[in-house]
């Protein structure tokens, strides 16, 4: 089973060109990322202390448009922002 | 030895089906055919195994008739092409001894002695199987391996052969169970349960069953309740429910929403709040502001929502 720490995470998805929502809420932050001014998709990512479960990754990778391991590369580190903009337009959902 | 098939057994046949003098070709076929698997048998299991066992060795013949009934005489194949290897002689010896012996018991009429001579189920169920259709070959009519003196035609029984009954064959018998191959096949499917509740108890019966990736479970909800909203639906939002590990999905790929937690409530609870997330989120921008695929969704879940309560 795999965990993410949710600071280090929320830093890592900010480095990837992702930036916060406008909406915010108590428990969780909301992370967007737009392409060319537009806007492409969003996660919920959990605003408390604990680690990011699995359900969660779940739901995170899925709204990255991502299978697990590569939401986890990006999560981590390892997927760079241009291999990420590489796989969505794949997925032509830059368009 | 009593019986040599070296030199030949003499089976008499009387009764019916010998009282001419004479056999029906199908009779004496099956007769012949039986006797022939029986040496196989004994062949293959009786042998030993680290010596090279040519079946050919142990063809049987019909050598004759004698005179009193249809008294036919089998016995191995005297052609050279059918003594081949070293110890074809030794073999031959060897199976017409276990022969006799299976003789030496129908005579008797105690199939169950069988058990001492084959203790081990692989080699006695196959002996049995081959014995018994052998001696019940000669359907009710009273057989007899005999002698016979070629200078008096005197015949003189030897073996009687006594019916060997289908509840003392059953005895014999042992079931090999095979091992089952244990590679399991998974497969998913989703079913129609129907739960009857009578008692304080609790039955389920499955209906139905559907597999493939066509079909799934759906969540479909007609009101999506979030924290500050309630969204009224013209029709109900199809949604794929799935179980994965230890924790439930609710997912709408048509929309891109997915909400997931570790009970139905709380995947519930997380799908609505998606929902209300894309659809304040969606209001907001501008068609130049989303890419085709939002702009899509977003005219989708406008044509889905009748009413907005606050």
């Amino acid at each position: 089973m795999s965990v993410l720490d949710p600071k280090k995470t929320y830093n890592n998805l900010k480095k990837k060109g992702f930036s916060d929502s406008i909406t915010k809420s108590v428990d969780h932050k909301r992370l967007e990322f737009h392409h060319d001014g537009k806007f492409v998709l969003s996660t919920k990512i959990s605003h408390t202390n604990n680690d990011i479960d699995n359900y969660l990754i779940k739901q995170m990778s899925v709204q990255c448009k991502l299978d697990k391991d590569d939401f986890l590369d990006l999560a981590k580190c390892p997927l760079s922002k241009a291999d990420y903009l590489e796989i969505l337009a794949k997925k032509g959902l830059l368009d | 030895m009593k019986i040599d098939l070296n030199s030949g057994a003499y089976i008499q046949i009387g009764g019916e089906l010998g009282k001419y003098n004479s056999l029906p070709i199908d009779s004496l076929v099956k007769i012949a055919q039986d006797l022939q698997e029986l040496v196989y048998t004994l062949a293959k299991h009786d042998l030993p195994s680290n010596e090279p066992i040519d079946l050919n060795n142990f063809k049987i013949e019909l050598t004759g008739f004698s005179q009193g009934s249809a008294v036919p005489k089998f016995a191995f194949s005297a052609r050279s092409e059918n003594k081949s290897g070293f110890h074809w002689r030794e073999h031959r010896n060897s199976v017409n001894e276990k022969f006799e012996k299976l003789l030496e018991i129908s005579n008797d009429g105690d199939y169950g002695k069988i058990i001492q001579l084959y203790p081990e189920p692989l080699k006695r169920n196959v002996v049995v199987s081959n014995l018994y259709s052998f001696v019940n070959s000669f359907g009710s009519s009273p057989v007899n391996f005999v002698d016979v003196d070629t200078s008096t035609n005197k015949v003189v029984p030897i073996f009687r052969i006594n019916r060997f009954k289908p509840a003392a064959k059953s005895k014999l018998i042992t079931e090999i169970k095979e091992i089952v191959d244990s590679t399991k096949e998974l497969e998913e499917a989703v079913g129609k349960i129907r739960i009857t509740k009578a008692k304080g108890k609790t039955h389920r019966r499955i209906i139905n069953t559907y597999s493939g990736k066509n079909y799934s479970l759906e969540f479909a909800p007609e009101v999506i309740v979030a924290e500050n909203r309630k969204y009224f639906l013209k029709f109900p939002l199809r949604c794929l429910f799935e179980k994965e590990d230890d924790y439930y999905i609710i997912q709408s790929e048509m929309l891109g929403i997915i909400g997931t937690g570790r009970t139905e409530d709380e995947a519930e609870q997380s799908f609505s709040l998606e929902f209300d997330y894309m659809y304040t989120r969606l209001t907001t921008l501008k068609p130049n502001q989303l890419t085709k695929q939002n702009q899509l969704i977003k005219d989708i879940i406008n044509q889905i929502v009748e009413n907005v309560e606050e």
